[in-house]
Formats: structure tokens, C-alpha cells, sequence
């Protein structure tokens, strides 16, 4: 019985893969409450660290230029494989708790059907006692219910898929394709958040509101739980939905067919010095780890465990009954046991646990066949994904960091450069019932405004992933995602957008400081306060001033540095002043398009700089000291 | 305008009685007010070098106490100025010490509740917080509401306006006893001067049709509401001398260290406008809608016309 390990020894085994297992889901759900909530909190009760759970993710720290992150994540998939899909991946964990859940519902409702054909049951047999001879009401028999599958099971390695969704997202870049961004799952994750758990989670506080002022606290405040854009709105459940029922069917079907950073760590992770690995001697082929893994990599038959695709969940481990399976240092592939050797061990294992081992009913041809299958498969495949990765990252840095930047204190004073860009709306004439005899003359935006810290629209389109943490986080929700202002490739990725109130808050510095991928920098506030997102067009006869010979200003008051300055206008007698606009100091901020209250076409707005300029600093003024001994009257 | 407090006092007596009962429903009270040295009843206080709540206690003694405003168990509301995402130093928003100081006052004379609440130019959580006002009256024991939503606000019609024939109100303001209108002294790119009168856009849901309509007047309608502000306290203990409302810096900041206090919207207004004249031009003329307050009858620009007590500390 040399092969049976010590009952002292199986014991501690287990416990150590538990130990693992329940590591690694506590990992994983304390990775994704901070970070979801950090997402939602628009109240500051989230540590502004927690930021830093957005920047070690994978393809945002390459966008970003932190090639320490990176780095690390390498380094960490080496060593122990794609850990980082399991705990560090808020989409991967996503669609584990996903998977959770509808598995829960399923088996409740499961419950509940079975009552319920129980008692349809009981029911028939009870008619059927009445009334024996009464054929003419044949009534359709209940079906019993379907006991819900929770078993996943082996699925080939989607190499295809995988290289083609890879090259997808890598080609994206340079051809300016968003796909990168929408493969991504950091940004797929995001847009979930924010399009489906916002609303949500917004809902859940204006409710608290709504108790809590009833017993007059005021404590809680109403939130907007509006979407941002419908189109937003759309993308983001469209995606949840997907990845919902891909989660509940297929495990980590996206993860490892369709996600390029899986691709990419799974290729590393082939080479990861742990893995999981079968015993051969011990297995007795029964299925159990291959039924409880969602990345569908566990191979039973050829007793291996496709590394590129499994997320080291360890569940595996859990389930086996024979210890079988193990965590441990990567040694040269490992044939499977030759037929003579399993056959031998077959009698005993056979009798304990009444499965016969699958290595026993192959014949040896069949299974000296497996043995070469496996091996050669092994070494044409790992060539080719090293290739792809080498490939990949090159491409990754070439096309993000070989391109002429130059951050925004340096920018050139001319707005050349500007890509092309579908031009954006026409202003919309607002509904109003009173017809104005103001803002007549319609107006076109020539560009949208990209964040302010976004340096250029090629700066901030090749590297933003559209997580939309901005769009979250942002105070004045000025931000919102984009359809096709920037074209295509800034597809869901966020400018800037004035409305009612709505306009960006000069002594904020948010969307700059929370963005993970380096596509909106950070600004400190000096830097901030001289960012030119985008320039303020006045447009004279919309004016409220000039066409009905009244004092307003909304405008100028609103202006943080006076770029909108009210000037002497027509009879000094009158005493109307009129704005006069200065764009060097303009900052466009859109305070003054927010406010102007002329109709149906506003009479101020801000056009976007495809590359953000320097604003002059407002000109530096004494502070006077008043001291005054008398009243005035 | 030179004149000695003797003179001034003699002046008073003359002429002061004939025209404190003149003016209409907001004056009613004017019967309990504070008496000056001379006995009689003061229109007007300005203060000048104490600290802000200092001059407050002083200035609402003058006028014959908190008492006369505040009922036990009433429902007080104290709007200041807090329009802006600024920090106290700048003088966008009303001074925190001085809402504290009147909701201590307004708590003394066992008001129910006391509210506080502005209607935001900037982000209203924002403004809240970092004008100090939020924590400062929470502090104290206000009860600081939102203002940010259409559903905070009812419709009224104001049936004395020129163009301003209706207008949505917060509803703490409708709902309340007693409210204390009070502002801060700044200069303002489009009326020139926001003071009392002006800071009434804050109890107002839609600003933009003040624009509309004509600002200066617009500004002058609102203060025909039904219910107005029982006294206005004018904090110009900072003041914005230019660029305001908002201001961009240390600059536009000036320190007089006063206050004015009156039931009289109008005289207020030019008493500040008045001080703020001394260490920046700004003459009355120019500030439209004074004329058009007077012309509704909303109170009166002739400081002359007044008892006004001057407190220096």
C-alpha cells in the first residue's frame, strides 16, 4: 500500500488546499467589494486609495507607462500562474460571483418546482382516484422539473478565438479601432459598474433618503441615478447580460476565449513554476475536478491541466477525493502513467471507490498515442503564444509610447494637429414654451472636449479603456461616455458635455487622479487651473444683452479667471455691461455655457481643443489692504 | 454726507417718525423694534470692527433683541450666501461664523427648527462643504437641506412683479415662520452688486429666467414675495470688491470687518453699496435694481429718511 499516503498526511493536504481555496476567495471578494464600491461611493467614504486596485490592473498600468505593475503582474503569473484573473480582476471575480448566484437561484427554484410537481402530482392522483374511469379528460401530465446542471465540463482550448480576439485588441491601437478598450475586462467591468450597478446602488441611497427624512434626518441626500447617455446605458447591460449568462453556462468562457489579457497570462502562465498537476498514480478518472472547473481546463482524460487557462481557483483541489491533484513546482511535462502501471493500481482504486480508472480501458496503442499527442501539442502551441506575446507587447509599446507626445505645459498655442473627428452636435434648440426674440443663430461645434488632463485627443483615445470611473466619479457629472465625437476609436470613452448646472468644477481635480490608465494625467491644482480643455466662442446677437437691452452676465459670473468679462455696453446712462471674452484665459470650463440662459441657441460655448493648450494665468493683482474708519453714509 | 452723529440724531427726530410706518405688509412689526439713545426706533444698524458673530449679538440687541424675530417654537430659516465652491477667506459665501452666531440666537429664543439652505451657482455638495457652512451649522444644530432639486421647490405667483409673475420657491422658506435673509457684500459682473436683494435668487429654483427677463428687474420682483425676509444681516466682514460673484483670488478680497442689519431690503442694499463705494467706485445709480425695489415699495434707499444706528467695536 506504498501508494496511499498516511491518513495524517491526506489530512493536512486537504486542509492546505482549503486554506488556499478560501484564501483566495476572500482575496477575491475583498479585490471586488472595495473596488465596486469605489466605483459607486460618490460620497468620499471609500478610501481615495482604493484607486490603486484600478491601477495594478493589467492592460491599464501598460497604458499608463507602469511598467513596474506590469512587471509584477509577469512576474506573479510566473511563479503561480493566472492568480491575477482570479483575485485581482474585478471582471473575472464578476462573473465567479455571478456564476455563484444564478447557481443559488437555480438550485431555489429547483426546490420550489419540485414542491410544486409534488403537489400537480398529488392533485392528478387524486382525480385520477375520483374519477378512474373518466378518460375523456386526458389532461397533459406534468413534467417533473429539470434538476439544474452545476457541473461544468472539459471544452478544448479555444486557440483560434483566443489569437484572433488578441490580435483584435492589439491591432485596435495602431488602426485606431476601440476593440482593445471593449475587449479589455478592467474597462468591461467598469462600464458594468457604472451602467448597472450605479443606477442601482443610487436608487438604494434615495430610498434611504426617502426613510430617513420621514423621521427628519437628514443625513442621506438624493443622488441622480439617471444614465449617463442611454447609449452608455445600453453598452453597459448589453455587457453585463452577456457575460451573465457566459458566467452561469461556461464559467470563465470569456476569460478564456475572448479576454486578450487572458490570452496574454495564459501564455505565461505555462511556463508558471506552480501549477496544478495531476498524480496520475492516484487518479481514478472519476471527474469530479473536471465538473468543478470553470475554466473547462481540466482534462481527465489525458489527466493534464491546460495552464494557459486555468485561473488557479484551486477548486479542483477541493473536490478530489483521491489527492490526485497538487499545487506544486513545475517539473518537464509529465506523460501520463504508462497503461501497465495504471493497470496495476487499477484493481485496488477500483475496488475503494467503485470508478475504473479511464488509463485501465485504454488500450496501451491508445494510450502511447495520448502520451505523443500531448507532448507534441505542448511544444507547438507554447511557441506560438510566446511568439504572440512578444509580438504583443512590442506592438502594445510601440504604437502607445513611440508616438510624438508632449505633455500640456509644452503644447504648442496652435490647434493644428487635430485629428479628424466627426463634428459634434449642432447645438439642439431647447423647448421652451415662450418663443425668444434671442439666440437665433444656430451654432456647430467643431470638436468635442476631451477631460481636462487628457493632453490630446491621440494622447487620451489610444490609451483610455473606457472604465468610465470618471464618468463615476466626476462631482459635476460632466462627463459622459461618447458615441462617435471622437471617431471611432474614442467609442465610449468619456468628454466632456455642459448642460444646466452642469459644468466642470474649477478647484477639481478628480477624473485626473482616479484614472488608472494614464489617459487623463493628474493634475495638481495649479496645473489644472491653466488647462485648456477647450476655448469660449461668443456669439454676439444670441445675446441676452445685445437683444433685449437688459443687465445679465450669468456668464462672467460664473467665470472662475474672467476669460468672460463684463464690459460698459451702449448708453453709460443705462449702464448695461455686455461680455467681452478673453480666450487666452479661457480654461473652458463651460461654466458660462451652462449658465446662458439665452434661447433657443445659447449665446456662449466652448469649443474642444483636440490638443489642450497652457492658459494665461490670470494677471497677478495686489491684495489691498482696507481698513476703513467710516461707513460711506 | 458729512455729518455728526449729533446732527444726524437731531435730523431723526424730525424726520424719522413721519416715514418709518409709511411702507407696507413687512414693515407691520416695526411697532416692537429696538429705540435708539434718542428713543426712537431704529431702521437700520451698521456695525464696523468687531468679529462677525460679535457684531451680530451687538447689532441684534440694538434692534430690540432675537425676541422680536423669534417666537418659542417657531420655524426659523436662515439663507446665506453660499453660492460658491470657495473657501471662507474668499469672501464668495457668507461667513460660518456668523450663521452660527444667529442660529444660537434663533435657539435661545426656543426656535423648533432652524433650516439653512442655498440654492448653488457651483456643485451643492461641493459648496456646502467647502464653504464651512454645512459643518458649521450642523454644529450648531441646524438642520442644512438641499436645495439642488426641482421637488425642494413649489410654485408662487407674485402678483405686485413687473416680470417676474411667478417664480418656484423652496419650500423651506414657504413652510417657515420666520426667515433671515443674509447675504454677503460682493460685486457682481451683471447686477453690479449682490446684497440682500439679490441673495433672494438662492430661494429661487430657475435662475435663468431671472436672465431672461431682465435681471435688474427680475431682482426687484422677487422681493414682492408675501413672505419676506424678517431682517436682512449683511456680512461684509469680508467683502468681494471685484470680479465677483466668484471671484478668483486673494485680490478681490477686501477685510472692512462690518455688518449691516435691517428689516428694509433697499436700505440695507445701499448701506453696503454705500461702504463698498469707499474702497471701490461703485455708484448708486448704477445698481438698477434699488430704484426698481423702491418703486415696488420694497423699502427705502434714502438713508436719510432713517434712524440708523452706528456701532463701531
Amino acid at each position: 500500500m506504498q501508494n496511499s499516503p498516511r491518513p495524517v498526511r491526506r489530512l493536512f493536504r486537504a486542509a492546505t488546499f482549503r486554506f488556499l481555496r478560501w484564501t483566495r476567495v476572500a482575496l477575491a471578494a475583498a479585490v471586488f467589494v472595495v473596488l465596486t464600491l469605489f466605483f459607486l461611493d460618490f460620497a468620499g467614504f471609500v478610501p481615495s486609495q482604493a484607486v490603486w486596485l484600478a491601477k495594478i490592473q493589467l492592460i491599464p498600468s501598460l497604458l499608463a507607462g507602469s511598467f513596474a505593475v506590469f512587471a509584477a503582474l509577469v512576474l506573479s503569473t510566473l511563479l503561480f500562474g493566472r492568480l491575477y484573473c482570479s483575485i485581482v480582476c474585478p471582471l473575472g471575480i464578476f462573473q465567479d460571483v455571478a456564476a455563484f448566484l444564478a447557481r443559488r437561484f437555480a438550485s431555489v427554484s429547483y426546490f420550489f418546482q419540485k414542491r410544486k410537481f409534488a403537489k400537480a402530482q398529488r392533485a392528478e392522483q387524486a382525480a385520477a382516484n375520483a374519477s378512474d374511469a373518466d378518460d375523456s379528460k386526458s389532461k397533459t401530465p406534468v413534467k417533473p422539473p429539470r434538476k439544474p446542471s452545476r457541473d461544468y465540463r472539459y471544452r478544448r482550448n479555444p486557440l483560434v478565438f483566443r489569437a484572433v480576439f488578441l490580435a483584435l485588441a492589439v491591432a485596435s491601437i495602431p488602426l485606431g479601432l476601440p476593440f482593445l478598450a471593449l475587449l479589455e475586462p478592467y474597462g468591461l467591468f467598469g462600464r458594468i459598474a457604472v451602467a448597472v450597478f450605479n443606477p442601482v446602488y443610487s436608487f438604494g441611497n434615495n430610498a434611504l433618503e426617502a426613510v430617513a427624512k420621514t423621521f427628519e434626518n437628514y443625513t442621506f441626500y438624493r443622488v441622480d441615478a439617471s444614465p449617463a447617455t442611454w447609449a452608455s446605458f445600453g453598452v453597459g447591460v448589453a455587457s453585463f447580460l452577456i457575460l451573465l449568462v457566459f458566467a452561469r453556462r461556461y464559467g470563465r468562457l470569456y476569460c478564456n476565449s475572448i479576454c486578450p489579457v487572458g490570452t496574454i497570462l495564459g501564455a505565461i502562465s505555462r511556463f508558471s513554476f506552480f501549477k496544478i498537476r495531476f498524480d496520475a498514480e492516484k487518479c481514478v478518472g472519476c471527474g469530479l475536478c473536471a465538473k468543478a472547473c470553470k475554466s473547462s481546463c481540466v482534462d481527465v482524460e489525458k489527466r493534464r491541466v491546460d495552464a494557459s487557462r486555468c485561473v488557479v481557483c484551486f477548486d479542483c483541489l477541493t473536490v478530489c477525493r483521491k489527492d490526485a491533484l497538487s499545487f506544486v513546482r513545475n517539473r518537464k511535462v509529465e506523460l501520463a502513467p504508462s497503461a501497465a502501471q495504471a493497470d496495476a493500481n487499477a484493481p485496488q482504486t477500483a475496488a475503494k471507490s467503485n470508478v475504473r480508472p479511464l488509463d485501465a480501458l485504454l488500450s496501451s496503442r491508445e494510450s502511447e498515442r495520448v502520451r505523443r499527442e500531448i507532448a507534441s501539442f505542448d511544444r507547438g502551441k507554447r511557441d506560438f503564444i510566446a511568439l504572440g506575446v512578444a509580438a504583443t507587447t512590442v506592438a502594445v509599446a510601440r504604437s502607445v509610447f513611440g508616438a510624438d507626445e508632449t505633455p500640456v505645459s509644452e503644447t504648442a498655442k496652435s490647434t493644428e494637429s487635430a485629428p479628424p473627428a466627426a463634428p459634434i452636435e449642432a447645438a439642439e434648440p431647447s423647448a421652451l414654451d415662450k418663443p425668444a426674440d434671442y439666440g437665433q443663430t444656430p451654432f456647430k461645434r467643431e470638436h468635442p472636449i476631451a477631460p481636462p488632463g487628457a493632453v490630446s485627443f491621440e494622447h487620451f483615445n489610444k490609451r483610455c479603456v473606457g472604465c468610465w470611473l470618471c464618468v463615476s466619479k466626476c462631482p459635476s457629472k460632466v462627463l459622459k461616455p461618447a458615441t462617435l465625437e471622437y471617431g471611432l476609436r474614442g467609442f465610449m470613452q468619456p468628454r466632456v458635455v455642459f448642460s444646466l448646472e452642469h459644468f466642470c468644477n474649477f478647484d477639481c481635480v478628480v477624473c485626473g487622479e482616479v484614472c488608472p490608465a494614464g489617459a487623463i494625467l493628474p493634475l495638481k491644482m495649479e496645473e489644472k487651473h491653466l488647462t485648456q480643455m477647450g476655448r469660449v466662442v461668443f456669439i454676439k446677437e444670441n445675446c441676452v444683452v445685445y437683444a433685449r437691452n437688459e443687465n445679465c452676465g450669468a456668464c462672467s459670473e460664473h467665470c472662475p479667471t474672467q476669460a468672460v468679462k463684463m464690459v460698459p455696453y451702449g448708453d453709460p446712462e443705462v449702464g448695461l455691461t455686455i461680455p467681452e471674452t478673453n480666450v487666452d484665459l479661457c480654461v473652458g470650463c463651460g461654466a458660462c455655457e451652462s449658465i446662458c440662459p439665452a434661447l433657443p441657441y445659447l449665446a456662449i460655448y466652448i469649443d474642444g481643443n483636440p490638443v489642450q493648450l497652457k492658459a494665461k494665468p490670470v494677471p497677478k493683482e495686489e491684495v489691498k489692504e482696507v481698513k476703513l474708519d467710516d461707513f460711506g453714509f | 454726507m458729512e455729518m455728526t452723529r449729533k446732527d444726524f440724531l437731531k435730523a431723526v427726530a424730525i424726520a424719522g417718525m413721519t416715514t418709518t410706518f409709511s411702507s407696507a405688509a413687512p414693515f407691520s412689526v416695526l411697532a416692537q423694534q429696538g429705540k435708539n439713545a434718542a428713543g426712537a426706533d431704529v431702521d437700520l444698524v451698521a456695525l464696523m470692527g468687531g468679529e462677525p458673530g460679535q457684531m451680530f449679538e451687538k447689532g441684534i440687541e440694538v434692534l430690540g433683541g432675537m425676541k422680536r424675530f423669534v417666537d418659542r417654537g417657531a420655524k426659523v430659516v436662515i439663507k446665506p450666501n453660499i453660492g460658491w465652491d470657495k473657501k471662507p477667506e474668499l469672501a464668495a459665501n457668507t461667513n460660518p461664523e456668523l450663521i452660527v452666531a444667529m442660529i444660537n440666537a434663533a435657539k435661545d429664543c426656543g426656535a423648533k427648527e432652524i433650516v439653512v439652505f442655498d440654492n448653488t451657482c457651483d456643485n451643492w455638495r461641493k459648496c456646502y462643504e467647502n464653504s464651512g457652512i454645512e459643518e458649521a451649522a450642523k454644529k450648531a444644530g441646524a438642520i442644512v437641506m438641499p436645495a439642488n432639486e426641482e421637488r425642494h421647490y413649489r410654485e408662487v405667483s407674485l402678483p405686485k412683479a413687473k416680470v417676474l409673475k411667478k417664480t418656484q420657491i423652496h419650500q423651506a422658506i414657504l413652510d417657515c415662520d420666520v426667515w433671515f435673509n443674509v447675504p454677503v457684500l460682493k460685486n457682481h459682473g451683471g447686477a453690479k452688486m449682490t446684497i440682500a436683494m439679490k441673495n433672494l435668487m438662492g430661494i429661487v429654483r430657475d435662475r435663468q429666467a431671472f436672465h431672461r427677463l431682465g435681471l435688474d428687474q427680475a431682482i426687484a420682483d422677487i422681493g414682492t414675495y408675501e413672505k419676506p425676509a424678517c431682517l436682512n444681516v449683511v456680512d461684509a466682514y469680508r467683502a468681494m470688491k471685484s470680479n465677483g460673484p466668484r471671484g478668483r483670488n486673494e485680490a478681490d478680497v477686501v477685510t472692512p470687518k462690518c455688518l449691516f442689519m435691517s428689516t428694509d431690503p433697499v436700505a440695507v442694499d445701499v448701506a453696503a453699496i454705500r461702504t463698498f463705494n469707499q474702497f471701490q467706485k461703485m455708484p448708486l445709480e448704477n445698481v438698477r435694481y434699488v430704484a426698481m425695489a423702491e418703486e415696488l415699495n420694497l423699502g427705502v434707499a434714502d438713508l436719510s429718511k432713517l434712524n440708523v444706528e452706528r456701532v463701531r467695536m
